[in-house]
């Protein structure tokens, strides 16, 4: 019976109370449901910074225990990672958090940079797939290929050099065929969630609510 | 002739088998020559880009403007460039800037760009803009309270000096009194779209090249107003307000140039030689 009540009907009965009052508080403008619909978003702001925590204690254990094994050959980036994740900790702290110059031009210049250059690594890897998995086998690839460098000349400004009308061809690829396809997968997709929250209410959907 | 043919198949065999470091390298001189000496090669405006300059142009004395987008910093540093020419543009204007970090990344990008537009050094901290401390709980939680209620779920500033002592709040309280939203988080439109547009607050998105046609569907729908497109919207929102200090937008279009037709040149040798190969293999 325990079991029951804290894998099904707990988890369940806190959904439906966070769940209606959000939910109608979306159609009717009723005062009530506004106030609770206000504290509850209060709480989950609660929650996400906990989970901030917890994140932290998460990745500690699974590091120090990584660590601990050996296991893997990249145990040594463990290491790493919890010494620079408490060094960042500890020394923001020491200098006064987010207001400090100092710990915003290391986010800015390590955090942000790192991250920039990880991401412009694509530029090089895009080199190597235009020249080796870019090929047009059959017409499909081909209309692929061709549309992709539609779109693809017409930010490089040469391309309005070689014909003065390939930006606006190129936007019109954007603006008109692809909004068509972005549309319709948002659409469905939208379609999709409000099926599965419905799912969700009425317990047909196994998993995150219903455990076991 | 059987000769001839034989050579062919080894150049292009040879072609095709290239390591691609030398590719990198190629590529990398052809990024880095420009930016070291700007060509500064001419490009048109496009409308989008157009119409948002156009529409800060007329944004009334005393307007409040939230700057507040979700995005990891690699892909903010494309949208940077419109976001920079944005504050560039509304650096000499009357109107009070909001910033409303919905990312831990935006909170330390958008006091940088300030910082780097020299937009902090014309307009008074506290008088004409503002920088709000990062709530955690995702966009979702986030924006509906922000905007019906700025002072309830945002405490203090990024300083943490109370919403009540600091003279931009005294007649900002919800989205009543937001002129217009401005992202540039480079991914958030769909976030903006479901919490800020049905308040009926016009946004102005800088978004990544990749989300530009992706996002089409929310203007089209009249939930957001305008977009810019990546880098390339940079540069030319940077060319309608006569440059910014970085002018990156206009640098990487000088790179992209180039780049682009070293890319447009390699898929075309790649399939000019598949296609020579295959036809040897066949004889």
């Amino acid at each position: 019976m325990s079991k029951v009540l804290y894998s099904v009907i707990l988890p369940y009965a806190v959904f439906i109370v966070c769940f209606v009052p959000i939910l109608s508080n979306y159609y009717f403008d009723v005062p009530m449901l506004r106030s609770i619909d206000a504290e509850l978003r209060n709480w989950s702001t609660l929650i996400g910074l906990t989970a901030m925590f917890l994140g932290l204690a998460n990745i500690t254990i699974y590091y120090y225990r990584e660590t601990k094994r050996r296991k893997h050959m990249e145990w040594q980036f463990g290491v790493y990672s919890i010494i620079l994740t408490y060094a960042w900790i500890i020394y923001g702290l020491s200098q006064g958090g987010l207001t400090s110059s100092a710990y915003n031009q290391i986010y800015v210049f390590v955090k942000g940079h790192s991250e920039a250059a990880q991401i412009g690594l694509l530029t090089f890897f895009f080199v190597t797939a235009a020249f080796r998995t870019f090929r047009a086998k059959n017409i499909q690839a081909l209309v692929l290929l061709t549309f992709a460098f539609i779109t693809f000349i017409g930010v490089a400004p040469w391309g309005e050099q070689v014909w003065s009308g390939w930006p606006a061809f190129s936007e019109w690829i954007l603006v008109g065929i692809t909004m068509a396809g972005s549309r319709a997968i948002l659409i469905a997709a939208s379609v999709g969630l409000v099926a599965m929250v419905v799912r969700i209410v009425l317990r047909y959907e196994k998993g995150g609510l219903i455990r076991g | 002739m059987k000769k001839e043919e034989g050579a062919s198949v080894t150049i292009w065999s040879k072609a095709l088998s290239v390591r691609p470091e030398w590719f990198w390298l190629i590529a990398l001189i052809l990024i880095i020559v420009p930016m070291a000496v700007p060509p500064r090669v001419p490009f048109k405006v496009n409308d989008s880009t157009l119409r948002i300059y156009e529409y800060v142009k007329k944004i009334p004395d005393g307007s409040v403007i939230v700057s507040g987008g979700l995005g990891q910093w690699a892909f903010i540093y494309e949208t940077s460039a419109a976001f920079m020419a944005f504050l560039t543009q509304i650096k000499n204007k009357n109107v009070k800037l909001i910033i409303f970090p919905l990312s831990t990344d935006s909170l330390m990008f958008e006091p940088w760009a300030v910082s780097v537009t020299g937009f902090d050094k014309v307009k008074e901290y506290g008088k004409d803009w503002v920088v709000l401390n990062y709530v955690p709980g995702g966009a979702d939680i986030i924006l509906p309270a922000f905007m019906t209620n700025i002072k309830g779920l945002c405490r203090t500033d990024l300083y943490g000096t109370p919403l009540e002592q600091i003279p931009i709040f005294k007649n900002v309280n919800s989205y009543k009194d937001i002129t217009l939203w401005v992202d540039c988080g480079a991914n958030s439109i769909p976030s903006l779209a479901r919490y800020v547009a049905p308040y009926k607050v016009p946004i102005i998105g800088f978004v990544h090249s990749a989300y530009y046609g992706m996002f089409q569907p929310y203007i089209a729908a009249g939930q957001v107003y305008e977009m810019t497109n990546g880098i390339r919207g940079g540069g030319e929102y940077e060319k309608l307000v006569g440059y910014t200090s970085w002018n990156l937008g206009t640098i990487t279009m000088d790179s992209y140039q180039l780049y682009s037709i070293y890319i447009l040149a390699l898929v075309i040798i790649a399939n000019v030689g598949t296609q020579m190969l295959k036809r040897e293999e066949k004889t």
